[in-house]
């Protein structure tokens, strides 16, 4: 059976300021599958917060039940092309990352990443990063409303058949503090913590872990959606 | 209610019961072993670090880092008129205002590039500024290879050991007097051509006249931070004073990535450093 939980926190930096949690999370049940999207607003733009919650919403309009996903790049081309219509304003002006995953309940799943951030998945037993480390530094990154060229995706098919596959996604203000000789034994144990967990129970404890975050001096928003196998 | 979520809920009742028994039971026992029971209040809350640490064996100890990194002309001219006197002090004040800075969103890291004789030399590897006790004067003679220093400066940034890709934008400082004496043109375009290194924020200061001032204007790309012109031993100081709280404001900034306007303070009434260069 495929479960899922994720939760989403705003950084210290934005409650200092006052502002809003630039984050969004997204987790719909999906026929016995499940469906995840994490988008983060770029900190540069001042309504990116809009940009993220649309692409969210975008990903759950676009990926229908019965949606064929053999062309994901006619797929993401709908997905972008109705995150641009749906947006009240300039998308430079709420330009976002986005992480998605589609599974089906048989285990076939999609998954997609634009920008910052972290996909990181066992299928199949293997462990696995969708896309390869950050070229530059923090917060320099591909975003939608930013770049428009399908090159600047990272896509996947994967299959989460055996017990213990899992796909995790994560904003850059969880990824970049992870110690990244540790990433498989993460996901491991963000499974293992979900699925001892109901699905209640579980999106309470990982809000509560990215709220206490220990990494000195952390600033970001926060968002982890995670998708597993029992 | 669907089967799944029966399912899920009854085994959360199952779980948390159990969690709960045992709970108690570690409860009762270590209160038998000390001869008192622990009032409930005091159990939950020592169990809620334990809680909120399951992320701390997956994630790094270590604040973000802030790099800076100074591009110093050691070539014989700046030992001329108490420059490079100028400059070590400056920089050791620097690097002091630095280490006391709480750190709050960023480390500060600091590293010094000399340039001077037949090679520009790693002076001070990049550093957390609140570990470097002292930084040893340096000493000027010979040529200006800015060449060479500026291929090292990319070397550096382009290392992900050295400068991860988690670290703030980071801020080059370039500071010289002269003309370069070598080929210094092919190493600024790789430095504007990497992927990497190319990001950095570059700000620089002319000392004297003598300065090329179109090689520092070309390095310098921060629009909040043009060109500096030094002409006194003061200047320096004001220059890295500037430096200074600029990069220590992005520290507890809300987004320590945006660089922060240069402020340049008033000069300081010294006579002892009023030397005209």
């Amino acid at each position: 059976m495929l479960l899922a939980a994720g939760a989403s926190v705003r950084g210290p930096a934005h409650a200092e300021s006052g502002d809003c949690n630039q984050d969004a999370l997204g987790l719909w049940g999906w026929r016995n599958g499940r469906l995840a999207a994490v988008s983060d607003g770029l900190g540069s733009r001042p309504l990116s917060h809009l940009g993220s919650q649309q692409a969210c919403r975008s990903m759950r309009r676009v990926l229908r039940e019965d949606v064929p996903w053999d062309d994901p790049k006619a797929l993401i081309g709908d997905l972008y092309r109705d995150w641009l219509q749906a947006l009240p304003l300039a998308p430079s002006r709420a330009a976002c990352t986005l992480l998605l995953a589609a599974c089906r309940p048989d285990g076939d799943t999609l998954v997609a990443q634009l920008g910052d951030g972290m996909l990181a998945y066992r299928a199949g037993g293997k462990f696995g990063i969708l896309a390869p480390a950050r070229e530059g530094f923090s917060n320099q990154t591909e975003a939608l409303g930013i770049s428009r060229s399908w090159s600047s995706w990272n896509v996947a098919r994967l299959r989460l058949s055996a017990p213990g596959d899992a796909v995790a996604l994560m904003s850059d203000g969880v990824a970049d503090d992870l110690d990244p000789r540790r990433t498989d034994e993460f996901l491991h144990m963000l499974r293992r913590a979900c699925a001892t967990r109901s699905r209640r129970r579980a999106r309470g404890w990982l809000q509560r872990q990215l709220e206490a975050w220990p990494t000195p001096g952390h600033a970001d928003d926060k968002t982890i959606a995670v998708i597993y196998r029992r | 209610m669907g089967f799944a979520k029966y399912a899920e809920d009854d085994k959360s009742r199952y779980h948390a019961a159990t969690v709960i028994r045992e709970r108690e039971h570690e409860r009762l026992k270590a209160g038998a072993s000390t001869g008192r029971q622990q009032p409930a209040k005091e159990a939950s809350a020592m169990q809620q670090p334990a809680a909120n640490n399951r992320m701390k064996e997956f994630t790094v100890a270590k604040p973000r880092p802030l790099p800076v990194i100074v591009l110093a002309d050691a070539s014989g001219s700046m030992s001329e008129n108490g420059k490079i006197e100028a400059l070590n002090h400056a920089l050791s004040d620097m690097v002091r205002a630095f280490a006391s800075e709480t750190r709050v969103r960023a480390e500060i890291q600091v590293g010094l590039i000399t340039f001077g004789g037949r090679q520009a030399d790693l002076f001070v590897p990049l550093t957390p500024a609140h570990q470097i006790q002292s930084i040893a004067a340096i000493p000027a003679a010979g040529a200006t290879p800015l060449g060479q220093a500026l291929a090292l400066a990319t070397d550096l940034l382009e290392d992900h050991e050295r400068i991860p890709s988690r670290a703030y934008r980071p801020v080059l400082v370039l500071v010289s007097d002269g003309l370069p004496t070598d080929d210094w043109e092919p190493a600024l375009a790789a430095l504007e051509q990497s992927a990497r290194a190319a990001k950095a924020t570059r700000m620089a200061m002319a000392i004297g006249d003598d300065a090329n001032e179109q090689v520092l204007a070309r390095f310098a790309n921060d629009r909040e931070a043009p060109l500096f012109r030094a002409h006194q031993a003061r200047d320096i100081h004001r220059f890295f004073q500037a430096v200074t709280m600029s990069v220590a404001s992005r520290t507890v900034s809300t987004n320590p990535d945006q660089t922060a306007k240069l402020v340049l303070g008033a000069p300081p009434d010294d006579e002892a450093m009023d030397l005209d260069f």
